[in-house]
């Protein structure tokens, strides 16, 4: 894990593979990605590199993770870079950390590398620090489903100092990367969600195997908080899952997602706020969050009777869109909710403003 | 240990760099390695903590310098900070635990604050007391607000320390506390931008 490209991860996981190697483990390299970076690339030299497969689409050939040849080839130990990488439409799977999931099933160790904007549940933060959107993103569980998490990290001026010298990108690169990511500004604010992340990881893999009073406080917490986020079409939903779904991570507590509609499915709503919800469902469903649509004509009664009915403790809402001649007496959803759900925590949830605006 | 360094000379350090490594893993191990090894990585996983946690603090402070030097006034770290306002009938213990356990496993800073009222009742004025007592002891730092609206007032120290998290109590009761503060509540629920308001139950 690293705050940025060029801090070394990929150094980092080759330097590991040899290590590796050394010892007698039966290690490849199914994917590395130079960058252009010579001394990246000279460190390759002696470990054993599973060959791409190419994949044709819109007349241009692309240059994937050969999956089935690395399960065929079968190593112990297998080094994957970019770990966050889509690949290219007409790839058996969408997403690189699937192929990656096929390897760990069959029971191969893998080395990969991300970045601290790779996380779903930090696409917020990201988005406040550095202004970008990034689409590129691995769902937390898979994340916490490493043995292991380790953290590279450099001082901002030394990358910068790298970037300008043109060792982390090649020279076409480097203009477009000291605009995005690798301002200093965003570079100085970026390092502390990786450290802070990273701290988390740590935390939660120790947890699962000791039973000292931390732990047996965390375990009785797990049975304590239970949350819920309203899924609605509002954009803002994919915002309110994410921090919901944090929350959860945070305090071991249970997440769910609830959709309520009169009829108990999506007929009859318009369109696209059927697409909407339905994509927020899926997406909490991608994050492994427990997703229900439930019936009622009243929204605030059939969400508060579900939470009472499942133990749920916080009820998460996002902050509405403030209309600003709304008369004070016509009270929106979370003061309804408020008022209903007496005996639970609600949290409405607002968007943090961002650095790029 | 008896080789230590002042905190204050770390903290005040231009860089901070982590070395990171996990402990050592062998792919096989024995059961009976198994056992001893996992205690001695535990062990060791907490120093990891302890360290990135304090690399993270320093990081977070050069953030502030440096964005104070170019004269932006603009909390937009992913640290959080909760901040959990006391009135006199509030159910303050709940609201402290949560908070604490938030800020515990988030490693976020947490503020108790109350915004003085002239004319509070000589209980009120206790039992206000007893609870900012309980958050000291829980090592909250305690500020004590003054003005005139107090929801104006949480929200500009609020902004001034950029919170994301607010916890305020609802308020079960009528009378002039919900005049004061059951409306806020309801003021507070719809104002604050940037940062999460989290109603507890009383």
């Amino acid at each position: 894990m690293g705050y940025a490209s060029g801090v070394g991860k990929t150094y980092r996981t080759l330097e590991e593979a040899h290590a590796l190697k050394s010892e007698g483990v039966d290690v490849v390299i199914g994917y590395f990605e130079p960058h252009g970076r010579k001394d990246t690339i000279a460190k390759t030299e002696g470990l054993e590199i599973v060959p791409r497969q190419k994949i044709r689409y819109r007349g241009s050939v692309f240059e994937e993770m050969d999956t089935d040849e690395i399960l065929a080839r079968r190593p112990q130990v297998c080094a994957v870079d970019e770990f966050a990488h889509t690949n290219v439409p007409g790839s058996v799977r969408a997403k690189r950390w699937e192929d990656t999931e096929i390897l760990r099933g069959s029971g191969i160790h893998v080395l990969t590398t991300m970045n601290i904007q790779h996380p779903e549940s930090l696409n917020d933060g990201v988005w406040q620090i550095a202004g970008v959107r990034v689409r590129e993103t691995i769902p937390d569980w898979v994340v916490q489903g490493a043995d292991e998490v380790v953290l590279i990290d450099l001082t901002p001026r030394a990358l910068l100092h790298r970037l300008e010298h043109g060792v982390v990108y090649e020279r076409e690169k480097v203009e477009r990367a000291l605009q995005n990511f690798s301002r200093e500004s965003t570079l100085v604010a970026l390092r502390e969600p990786a450290l802070r992340e990273t701290v988390h990881e740590l935390e939660h893999r120790v947890v699962h195997d000791v039973t000292g009073p931390v732990e047996a406080r965390i375990q009785s917490e797990r049975r304590h908080h239970k949350i819920l986020a309203l899924v609605t079409a509002d954009p803002r939903t994919a915002m309110l899952i994410r921090r919901a779904k944090r929350m959860g991570d945070f305090l071991g507590a249970e997440c769910f997602a609830v959709a309520v509609h009169p009829s108990g499915d999506l007929s009859g709503l318009p369109e696209a706020d059927r697409e909407a919800v339905e994509r927020h469902l899926n997406f909490a469903r991608n994050m492994r969050i427990e997703s229900r649509i439930l019936e009622g004509e009243d929204v605030a009664r059939a969400v508060v009777d579900f939470a009472r009915r499942n133990q749920v403790t916080q009820i998460f809402l996002a902050r509405r869109c403030e209309r600003p001649l709304v008369p004070l007496f016509s009270r929106g959803l979370p003061h309804r909710i408020v008022s209903l759900a007496k005996d639970m925590q609600i949290v409405i949830v607002s968007e943090r403003e961002s650095a790029g605006e | 240990m008896n080789e230590t360094v002042p905190i204050s000379f770390i903290k005040s350090a231009d860089e901070i760099e982590i070395v990171d490594a996990p402990p050592e893993q062998p792919l096989e191990r024995s059961a009976e390695e198994q056992a001893a090894a996992e205690k001695r990585e535990q062990r060791l996983s907490k120093l990891r903590e302890l360290a990135m946690v304090l690399a993270a603090d320093i990081v977070e402070h050069q953030l502030s310098t440096y964005l104070e030097r170019r004269g932006i006034r603009h909390y937009f770290g992913t640290q959080e900070r909760i901040l959990v306002c006391v009135t006199p009938r509030a159910n303050v213990r709940e609201m402290i635990e949560i908070a604490c356990t938030v800020a515990e496993r988030f490693h976020a800073e947490l503020v108790v604050a109350c915004v003085k009222q002239p004319g509070l009742s000589p209980a009120d004025d206790a039992a206000l007391e007893e609870k900012l007592e309980m958050a000291q002891a829980v090592g909250a730092e305690i500020q004590i607000l003054e003005g005139e609206d107090p929801v104006d007032t949480i929200l500009e120290f609020a902004k001034s320390r950029g919170i994301t998290q607010l916890f305020i109590g609802h308020t079960r009761r009528s009378g002039v506390w919900s005049n004061l503060w059951g409306a806020p509540v309801d003021k507070l629920i719809r104002r604050p931008r940037g940062m999460d308001v989290r109603v507890f139950p009383q």
